[in-house]
């Protein structure tokens, strides 16, 4: 599974930039909420969704 | 050792061995020199130190310390690898463009985050299109060279790199402001430049109304190259410090460190 290296907020669309190369962008930022609880945990991830008020373990 | 025979080759093999091993050389002097001069058709020096605990302190105190480190080569290859493990590589060399709408900027405030990074990287560039008010209230401003760029770095609240329209134009020679102010209050009229390797203004409009220490204008475009770095986040905010909203719309380029987190 991927892990986010990491996560550029606009206010028009969040880019996830993953350890494989890849980038996923949403226009939603509560579906990048739920694709980055379902990635595997990296210190760029924990730290975005602390951000967000979610505590790595909470409600994923 | 004799000094007489000295037409020989040496060879000089220190091996200690036993549980614990201490070797100190403490040289004392007004002038200490200890020479390393080691030449030969090939030459290898191995450094191999392992344990489970490694302490290696580089302690040079001096009112003035000089390091030259020449390597010459044919082929040169350097990996520094950091506390992390993670190689260190430049973040230029991996540049994800993205972009923003059009973005409202309040009137004496400044905005929210346009640009919101968490990671590791560099921020390379941010080009920009201001311009007043929306298309019904398009009114030439004179406070639109006071606009501020901010960068936050590694969640500090204070902006590490601020840059004023003003300025950026100053950056790149002061070419607008200098056909600007040189041109009088003339009619409206366009105003570009070409960049400078930092960036600057490309483009301003400038509206009739002018004075020694500014002008009023509509549109102010620009880029600028600010390769800021950043090991656990960035924040791009805009300030707006006219009486009336603007707009400003940005695209940014970055690149991440790969494989860093």
């Amino acid at each position: 599974m991927a892990k986010a290296v990491m996560i550029a907020e606009t206010p028009i669309k969040t880019i996830i930039h993953l350890d494989n190369g890849g980038k996923i962008e949403f226009t939603d930022p509560r579906e990048a909420i739920e694709y980055v609880k379902k990635l595997e945990p990296s210190d760029v991830s924990i730290r975005w969704l602390r951000s967000k008020g979610i505590e790595w373990g909470e409600n994923i | 050792m004799s000094r007489d025979a000295p037409d020989y080759t040496l060879l000089s093999d220190v091996e200690i061995t036993g549980t614990e091993i201490m070797v100190a050389v403490d040289l004392q002097g007004a002038t200490v020199a200890m020479p390393i001069d080691v030449q030969g058709a090939t030459i290898a020096l191995p450094v191999d130190i392992q344990g489970q605990t490694i302490n290696l302190d580089v302690n040079l105190v001096a009112s003035e310390v000089t390091i030259d480190v020449s390597i010459k080569a044919q082929e040169v290859n350097v990996k520094i690898i950091t506390p992390s493990g993670i190689p260190v590589y430049i973040g230029t060399s991996f540049v994800n463009k993205t972009e923003t709408g059009v973005t409202i900027v309040n009137a004496g405030s400044e905005s929210g985050s346009l640009l919101n990074l968490t990671g590791r990287g560099r921020l390379i560039s941010i080009a920009f299109w201001l311009r007043t008010g929306d298309p019904d209230n398009d009114s030439p401003r004179s406070d639109l060279m006071d606009n501020e760029i901010r960068i936050y770095v590694d969640g500090s609240s204070t902006p590490q790199v601020t840059i004023t329209m003003e300025e950026l134009d100053r950056l790149n020679g002061h070419q607008i402001w200098g056909q600007a102010i040189n041109a009088g209050a003339s009619t409206p009229k366009n105003y570009t430049a070409p960049l400078g390797p930092r960036g600057g203004l490309g483009f301003v409009q400038k509206a009739t109304y002018i004075t020694v220490d500014g002008f009023q204008a509509t549109r102010v475009c620009g880029l600028y190259k600010c390769d800021v770095e950043f090991t656990t986040g960035l924040v791009v905010k805009w300030y707006n410090p006219d009486s009336v909203n603007l707009s400003v719309s940005l695209v940014f380029e970055y690149g991440h460190y790969p494989g860093g987190e």
